[in-house]
């Protein structure tokens, strides 16, 4: 048996309790984290993974399936250890939080397609799980309770539209000696790999899943999925440049990944002051983060592979904290109250807005925040770079962090309503230790350096 | 009952030229009724069409995977379509013979976005030049690409949305196809707008039930 098939049976395995015990979320949710869990532990503590449980593997194996072939290799095992973290974090905080049902089935069937997708050839199958995870990740988006679909349609529209260019550019560029042949048809494949890629990460307008899915959807799944897709996005792109290093000399990913950056953060900036719901502002913050994410990327190019597994990393834990504050005013409030409904927040669900808030001012690099290092060293390098790209990126965080004041002047105020119901208690056992994980991390950003510099040692076993 | 050749050799002629612009026919009326009947009637057409057309690049047994693809994603759609359509009926009081087609504004908005792609695509006569695949049918794939693109920007109805992808991964069939003749990438292609048939029939469903939301809770 292959690590490969060992790890789908496992997925496949947790997926199906998981469903089996819908009607107790919070058990689905634990059995989930506990059972991702495992695998996490066991991918960390075995050295060269030829033995899982007692039981030994052919750790070289390569499983096929319709004459293509799927290999476990190590760049792959960090990728998955990364997607475990995220799963583990959002099952159990979402378990205990009382997260939409939808996701603990859906969270293991996300991270097979995932993990198939990056252990297959990157220009034929990868696509086509990608394109499955994103499928997948319809159904957490659109939850158990019926609501709109439009986060739900949109996930689905950047990787379907990718797939054809990533087709076109398998075919050509397995050809070596087309090149000869027809320049112009390898030039065609270079710019349909650079389309491809491109729609994968959702550049204006098609981020507007990003936004939608902070909206409409859940906040466990919205931050999951979007989390999900952007690290699962950033491994599949990094994977085609090492095998293809010639699509950095058609066109150069610092160039144009510091625009695409820009133009998110922007946009995120200047809608986010208009909101007017709490969700709402979400959806931009969660668009900022994403720029954010790609701003970083592209100043530090390769070099910077060790900060930015760090960060994929330590985002879980500020978007997990935002998430279950969200979740909580969204029980009291309604999903999409507006920002004048939502008054005495402060008041009587005292840790649910200091989740949000806090996790909000940790998201955008507040100081005394887990993410502080990392966007400090962004504004530095953006600065050392282009002088531009800085002031650009101060204004939307500016933008953003007046949408933010505004929320909370809207939150501090008196209760309208005096029947509304204070939190549970239980909320500050879960909340507390995610403020001061995020707090710890900002002092001491090395606390998480083994493990970053661990997968980081997979992740260049390509 | 004609054998699978001699219907082949029926269709040639219409494989050839006339399936074209039936086939863009079909692909403007699947833009522009807001009634799901009508459009999953011309979702049927463009796919028995399609399936016919890729005849010219494709063996036949292949080719006419799209009416199977097609006749799978149809049938999925209209259950979910007919399930939203008859509740809303039920609870408005309207029985199930009657017509409901009206002309509104989003219609109209619609009509003339669609009307305007036609008359840019007849003035420009644009050839998307992919890769050897022939003249009419590569301004047909780049037709059925933007019809695709515009579908999607037309509003976040999932039945449009899952008409608008299908078009988008028709092109597609199209453009692969010219360059190869797989049968691993004949049925990756299928396997794919089958699943994505399925999600959206699914959505069709939970985005309907929020109007008898209450009604079947915990379903």
């Amino acid at each position: 048996m292959t690590p490969l098939t060992l790890l789908l049976l496992w997925l496949l395995l947790l997926a199906v309790a998981a469903h089996t015990l819908r009607r107790l979320p919070w058990l689905a949710g634990l059995m989930v984290a506990g059972g991702l869990g495992l695998l996490a532990w066991q991918l960390a503590a075995a050295g060269d993974l030829s033995s899982w449980f007692g039981r030994s593997v052919e750790v070289e194996g390569v499983s096929a399936l319709l004459g293509y072939s799927f290999q476990f290799t190590g760049n792959a095992r960090g990728a998955f250890f990364l997607f475990l973290v995220w799963g583990i974090l959002f099952a159990g905080v979402g378990g205990l939080a009382g997260a939409d049902r939808v996701l603990y089935p859906a969270l293991p069937l996300i991270l097979a397609a995932l993990l198939l997708a990056l252990s297959a050839r990157p220009l034929l199958w990868a696509p086509l799980w990608l394109l499955v995870a994103a499928l997948l990740m319809a159904f957490p988006a659109q939850g158990a309770s019926p609501r709109l679909a439009r986060p739900a349609l949109r996930t689905l529209t950047a990787p379907t539209l990718a797939m054809p260019f990533f087709l076109f550019a398998a075919w050509v560029l397995d050809q070596p000696l087309l090149a000869g042949e027809d320049p112009a048809l390898t030039q065609a494949a270079w710019r349909a790999l650079v389309i491809g890629v491109g729609l994968l990460l959702t550049p204006a307008p098609l981020h507007g899943w990003i936004t939608a899915l902070g909206d409409h959807a859940p906040p466990f799944a919205a931050a999951l999925l979007v989390g999900l897709w952007q690290a699962a996005a950033y491994l599949f792109i990094r994977q085609v440049l090492f095998l293809y290093p010639a699509l950095a000399d058609y066109a150069d990913p610092a160039r144009w990944l510091l625009w695409l950056a820009v133009v998110q953060m922007g946009w995120a900036g200047v809608f986010g002051l208009g909101s007017q719901r709490l969700r709402q502002f979400w959806g931009y913050l969660l668009l900022w983060e994403y720029g954010a994410f790609l701003l970083f990327w592209g100043l530090s190019g390769e070099f910077g592979t060790p900060s930015l597994v760090w960060l994929l990393l330590a985002r879980p834990l500020i978007l997990v904290l935002i998430a279950a504050g969200l979740h909580t005013l969204g029980q009291r409030f309604g999903e999409q109250a507006t920002l004048d409904e939502m008054a005495g927040a402060a008041e009587r669900l005292p840790l649910a807005t200091i989740s949000v808030v806090a996790g909000s001012l940790f998201l955008l690099g507040w100081p005394l925040g887990a993410l502080a290092p990392i966007r400090l060293t962004t504004l530095r390098l953006a600065e050392a770079t282009y002088s531009g790209f800085f002031l650009a990126a101060m204004l939307s965080l500016l933008l953003l962090i007046l949408a933010l004041a505004r929320a909370v002047h809207a939150l501090t105020r008196a209760p309208t309503d005096p029947q509304l119901q204070r939190e549970p208690a239980w909320q500050g056992w879960l909340l507390w230790p995610l403020l001061l994980a995020g707090l710890l991390l900002s002092l001491n950003p090395i606390l998480l350096e083994p493990l970053s510099l661990r997968l980081t040692a997979w992740l260049t076993q390509l | 009952m004609p054998t699978l050749p001699a219907f082949l050799d029926l269709a040639r002629p219409l494989a050839e030229q006339s399936a074209l612009g039936l086939s863009v026919l079909f692909m403007a009326a699947m833009l522009v009724f807001s009634d799901w009947r009508l459009a999953l009637m011309a979702y049927g057409g463009l796919k028995v069409l399609a399936g016919i057309l890729l005849t010219r690049l494709l063996p036949p047994e292949w080719a006419l995977l799209q009416w199977v693809v097609g006749g799978l994603v149809g049938v999925m759609w209209f259950l979910s379509s007919r399930r939203v359509d008859t509740e809303r009926r039920r609870s408005a009081g309207i029985p199930w013979w009657r017509p409901q087609w009206q002309f509104n504004l989003a219609t109209y908005m619609r009509l003339a976005l669609l009307l305007l792609l036609i008359l840019a695509v007849y003035v420009q006569r644009p050839v998307f030049t992919l890769p050897r695949l022939p003249v009419d049918l590569s301004r047909f794939a780049g037709f059925a690409a933007l019809a695709g693109l515009l579908g999607l920007g037309l509003g976040d109805r999932p039945l449009r949305w899952g008409l608008s992808l299908s078009m988008w991964l028709l092109a597609a069939n199209f453009a692969i196809h010219a360059l190869e003749v797989d049968a691993n990438i004949v049925g990756l292609l299928a396997s794919l707008e089958l699943l994505l048939g399925f999600a959206i029939s699914y959505l069709i469903v939970v985005d309907g039930a929020r109007l008898w939301a209450g009604e079947e809770e915990d379903a």
